[in-house]
């Protein structure tokens, strides 16, 4: 018996009919679609959450850093407005000195002979507390912000000719020291209290 | 009579669905990988399961078929993403389905799938007293795998393109395995 081309089309799909899936197998899949749908939707969620979470984080980093540089710059820029130079180390000399001093570090306060002594008291404007650290030669002192104060042997010498070094200052004798408003030594002597840091 | 009937009730699976019926089974493809869509699913199942799981019994028998079509229909459902617009659904599912049936059958080595055995031209005899009540399906699945899978799928209604594209084989290949299929058969039924 020959058999055409349709036949064996017919023959198949009769076939095919006689297999149909079987019936537990749809909702088996429907069932794993939903459960698929349903977890899709919570980790696009969480996704969404986390994406969120991520752009939260990089904005308030962002933020943080933004305001440290912020900061950091307004206090460069505060410090450079008011102290051009943060000097850790006054020296006071006598006008005649000051150019053998030359260092960055240093601030000079030079002063002419008999300039301290017409400006005496009338211009003293500030007394600082400090501490005499060392006197042989130059007299170093210390303050409560630790910057030391060095005044040249010759200005410790014309200070006492002037008697602007007043009283017996030993070494490690608390000192007021005061100053007019340029920051000139005018007058050194004992201190009437401990120094109060 | 038969194959009318057989038209019918694939135009009645075809437009049970209202407006959604004038849809093809590409849009609905496009609507299930975009929304996951259970009704979706439901069509594209309805219009192509019983299909599938014939050319996966033809290919191995009634439990695998079973247990790979579940198979492949979980794939379609977690792989969707896959699935590129305007491809050929029925295609994209066969070439799933294929896949899956090759993994099992090398895996449970109950199947000799070997490319030596490809283009045998000759199936199994089947002794005079079982071809005289064998009927088609029965001669179908004794043909040579890579055969019945070929003409399966052509009498499924797949182009020789879309079968080498399915079966990863040259079109000639494809042609060939159909020819020597067909001869089998008819010879098969003609010795009834």
């Amino acid at each position: 018996m020959a058999m055409s081309d349709d036949e064996l089309q017919s023959a198949y799909q009769q076939e095919q009919r006689k297999h149909r899936v079987p019936s537990h197998i749809k909702p088996s899949i429907m069932g794993h679609n939903r459960r698929v749908n349903k977890y899709e939707a919570s980790t696009g969620l969480r996704s969404l959450f986390t994406k969120q979470w991520g752009s939260f984080s990089a904005a308030a980093f962002s933020l943080v850093v933004l305001y440290g540089v912020y900061q950091l710059s307004a206090h460069y820029s505060q410090g450079l407005s008011l102290a051009p130079i943060n000097i850790a180390v006054e020296y006071h000399t006598l006008e005649h000195e000051a150019t053998s001093r030359n260092s960055y570090a240093k601030q000079f306060n030079a002063y002419t002979t008999d300039y301290a002594r017409a400006t005496e008291l009338s211009e003293r404007v500030l007394t600082k507390p400090v501490t005499l650290i060392a006197n042989e030669g130059e007299w170093q002192f210390v303050d409560c912000q630790q910057h030391t104060i060095i005044l040249s042997a010759a200005l410790v010498s014309a200070l006492s000719m002037q008697e602007s070094i007043r009283g017996d200052i030993a070494l490690g004798a608390h000192v007021a020291m005061s100053m007019d408003g340029k920051g000139k030594i005018l007058l050194i002597e004992p201190a009437t209290k401990p120094l109060m840091c | 009579m038969s194959y009318a009937a057989g038209l019918l009730i694939s135009l009645k699976e075809r437009f049970s669905y209202g407006e959604r019926g004038r849809e093809t089974a590409e849009d609905i493809m496009d609507s299930f990988v975009k929304t996951g869509d259970d009704t979706a699913l439901s069509m594209l199942f309805d219009m192509y399961s019983s299909k599938l799981y014939y050319f996966l019994v033809v290919l191995s028998d009634t439990d695998m078929a079973a247990d790979i079509s579940q198979k492949t229909w979980v794939k379609v459902i977690e792989k969707k993403h896959l699935y590129r617009a305007g491809t050929n659904v029925e295609a994209w599912l066969f070439t799933i389905g294929r896949h899956a049936l090759i993994d099992e059958l090398r895996r449970t080595k109950r199947v000799l799938y070997d490319s030596n055995f490809v283009e045998e031209r000759v199936g199994d005899n089947l002794p005079s007293a079982i071809v005289d009540e064998a009927d088609f399906n029965d001669m179908l699945m004794r043909l040579p795998f890579l055969q019945k899978e070929a003409l399966s799928l052509q009498l499924e209604g797949f182009s020789v393109k879309q079968i080498s594209e399915i079966c990863h084989a040259p079109s000639e290949t494809i042609k060939t395995r159909i020819r020597y299929a067909k001869d089998n058969l008819k010879s098969s039924l003609r010795n009834k």
